[in-house]
């Protein structure tokens, strides 16, 4: 099949390009004007069109048989004005709803066979915690539902992936740890924020998009790995990276930390008060009710080699 | 003449000057595939100060009776530049591999001569741009090269250093210029590594502060692709007290995923809202967010690194050495064009 990738030079995008050019399908990319495509593989055709402006998508769906909509939107990322309040409601609307909206109507002009779109852990209703609802989360689960509450011409597929970690994070979304592990020979919290959290490895999640072309579930479906615990995960990414950091547990630090913090600042020492910490020293990232751990189509791989190809990626491009 | 796998390199060094001293003698020292270093050097305590702290095997007080007495396989040589030529094109003609120091010649025409005595007796060469070597800087290109910088927007780089020690400096015959020529080849040789194409000249102002004789400041605009990249560079006062330093080094570098702040020792980037810091190529031992870095020693013996690579081309009979002479060609003709766009040396 020729597969239309909708962000595709995003971090799964560009990871899906890749991936789809070792299988028997063709990937081609939808860019807009300013995406960095020079970070396609050259081989790979590219239309320039915009999810938001519906008119656009009619040439690269027109060539295609199945779509990979990666493409969105996560507010407070962009530079407009609505994007800085990092909030927008209006933002995610236009890109999240409307422009999955966009590329559902012309799938279905176009006889599309199979759709394949990510959503986000947390729209998943096994998941989902309304309580703290920010826009990007509302919106994909309208996203969704365009997918769910309505018949389709094509087949579809909605996957929730969790944390997922892997090579080509040119916007260095998963850098920040790694970058901790490496300039410290010892990690205790809150240099580290301890919980737990899920990590999905890339090379699973693509995999799955391709499983999930190839035979559409009609449904949605919870990409994940296991559940573990943050500190877990620094300490693998500690062997890997420098071999030599300590990552230790601090029982308590979310009572000890803040009042610390407030001397620090009181001393002049420190930009921050204890409080704006309070409520932000433990945290968890994508975890699953127990019975969602390791859901993949495909064959597991685990999240310590995951942990190992970003470390790699990020050293041979100069990162680390 | 020539590497030759079944005896050890004999190299000549002509010239006992700082860099000498710094960078190629303590390379040829410790390089196992060397059996015999010889020096030339003019000023006779200087000789045998420097022939003596590396155990030289013999001494010379001129370049040319090194190169005529000695059977050698490569040279250094670390004179003032108006002198290169003559031992360079000396040592072609014997099939002598050559290591120059920058600049390779006061002017364009010198520079073209001695590439085509290169070519024609098929030598290995390398000239002395250090950058390439320096771990910051490398990591700059490495940046650039893998795609996680993007485009480069701006480059802003500023140079300050004490004024030389030797009177060569402030004659333009012997220098090729004031600190134009003195500074701007390393910076030059980056730059065309940055962005692999001959710049436009957008803007020149040279001066002399404190030199009547060649110019001591100079800011120089140029456009690589529509990219301007502003160079200043300054000699600035001698230090009041030994040790102290009157030297600042900066480039900022601005590009799609964020911006480069680096120099030979620290780079700090910040690429997509992620900051990282990096002291000779190392990241800290402790890092309390931007509040607190502690390092553990760190070490970029960049000037060993630059002269033992050349043996290793040398050794291997590869030509394509980091920087052969054509490219101070290069370097030398964008030089040529900064004088001339200032109103002369």
């Amino acid at each position: 099949m020729k597969v239309l990738v909708t962000g595709a030079t995003g971090y799964v995008g560009l990871n899906l390009v890749y991936r789809l050019q070792d299988t028997e399908h063709e990937p081609i990319a939808l860019v807009r004007e300013s995406s960095r495509s020079e970070l396609l593989p050259e081989s790979v055709p590219t239309f320039v069109g915009d999810i938001t402006a519906p008119s656009t998508l009619d040439k690269p769906i027109g060539a295609c048989d199945a779509i990979a909509h990666l493409a969105a939107t996560i507010a407070g990322y962009d530079y407009s004005a609505e994007g800085m309040k990092g909030e927008s409601w209006e933002l995610s609307q236009a890109v999240n709803v409307d422009g999955t909206d966009a590329v559902l109507q012309k799938a279905a002009d176009h006889s599309i066979e199979s759709i394949v779109y990510t959503s986000t852990t947390r729209a998943h209703p096994a998941v989902s915690d309304h309580d703290d609802e920010v826009p990007y989360v509302r919106s994909k689960r309208e996203a969704d539902s365009l997918f769910l509450d309505h018949e389709h011409s094509f087949g579809y597929t909605v996957v929730h992936p969790t944390y997922v970690i892997g090579k080509r994070d040119y916007r260095m979304k998963r850098f920040d740890s790694f970058n901790m592990v490496r300039s410290n020979l010892l990690l205790v919290p809150p240099l580290y924020i301890p919980g737990k959290m899920n990590i999905l490895p890339m090379s699973n999640l693509v995999e799955s998009l391709v499983h999930f072309l190839e035979q559409p579930k009609n449904d949605r479906v919870l990409l994940s790995g296991e559940n573990i615990h943050i500190k877990e995960y620094m300490k693998e990414i500690a062997s890997v990276t420098s071999g030599r950091t300590i990552v230790l547990p601090f029982p308590g630090h979310e009572y000890v930390v803040p009042p610390l913090v407030d001397l620090g600042h009181r001393l002049n020492l420190l930009p921050v008060t204890g409080d704006r910490l309070r409520g932000s020293l433990s945290r968890s990232i994508g975890i699953v009710p127990d019975q969602f751990e390791n859901q993949v189509p495909v064959e597991r791989t685990s999240w310590r080699q995951a942990i190992r190809e970003t470390y790699e990626w990020y050293e041979s491009v100069g990162l680390l | 003449m020539g590497s030759q796998s079944d005896r050890g390199l004999s190299v000549g060094v002509i010239g006992a000057g700082g860099v000498a001293e710094l960078a190629h003698l303590p390379a040829y020292t410790n390089h196992p595939k060397i059996d015999d270093i010889v020096l030339a050097e003019i000023d006779s305590e200087r000789r045998s100060q420097v022939g003596d702290e590396f155990g030289v095997a013999r001494t010379y007080s001129d370049g040319m009776e090194l190169l005529e007495a000695e059977d050698l396989d490569l040279v250094s040589v670390c004179t003032p530049p108006h002198t290169h030529e003559r031992f360079f094109v000396a040592a072609a003609d014997r099939g002598i591999h050559v290591y120059c120091e920058k600049p390779v010649s006061p002017d364009l025409e010198g520079a073209k001569r001695m590439a085509r005595s290169a070519k024609d007796s098929n030598i290995i060469t390398q000239v002395g741009y250090t950058r390439p070597y320096v771990k910051n800087y490398k990591r700059v290109l490495q940046l650039l090269e893998n795609d996680v910088l993007g485009e480069i927007h701006r480059l802003k780089t500023i140079r300050i250093r004490p004024p030389a020690n030797k009177s060569w400096y402030f004659d333009s015959n012997a220098a090729g210029g004031g600190i134009v020529a003195d500074q701007l080849p390393h910076m030059l040789d980056f730059y065309l590594r940055l962005f692999n194409t001959e710049p436009s000249i957008v803007d020149t102002d040279l001066r002399h502060l404190n030199s009547g004789d060649v110019e001591d400041y100079a800011e120089v605009t140029l456009s690589f692709d529509d990219v301007k990249v502003t160079t200043t560079v300054k000699w600035g006062h001698r230090p009041s007290t030994p040790g102290s330093k009157t030297r600042h080094h900066d480039n900022i570098l601005m590009a799609e995923s964020g911006h480069l702040r680096y120099n030979m020792e620290r780079l700090v980037g910040t690429l997509h809202g992620n900051r990282f810091e990096l002291k000779r190529g190392s990241s800290p031992m402790v890092k309390l967010l931007s509040l607190l870095q502690l390092w553990g020693g760190t070490r970029d013996d960049f000037q060993v690194r630059r002269v033992t690579d050349f043996v290793n081309h040398v050794s291997d009979g590869n030509h394509n050495t980091i920087a052969p002479i054509g490219r101070a060609v290069k370097v030398t003709k964008i030089i040529e064009s900064i004088y001339e766009h200032g109103g002369g040396r």
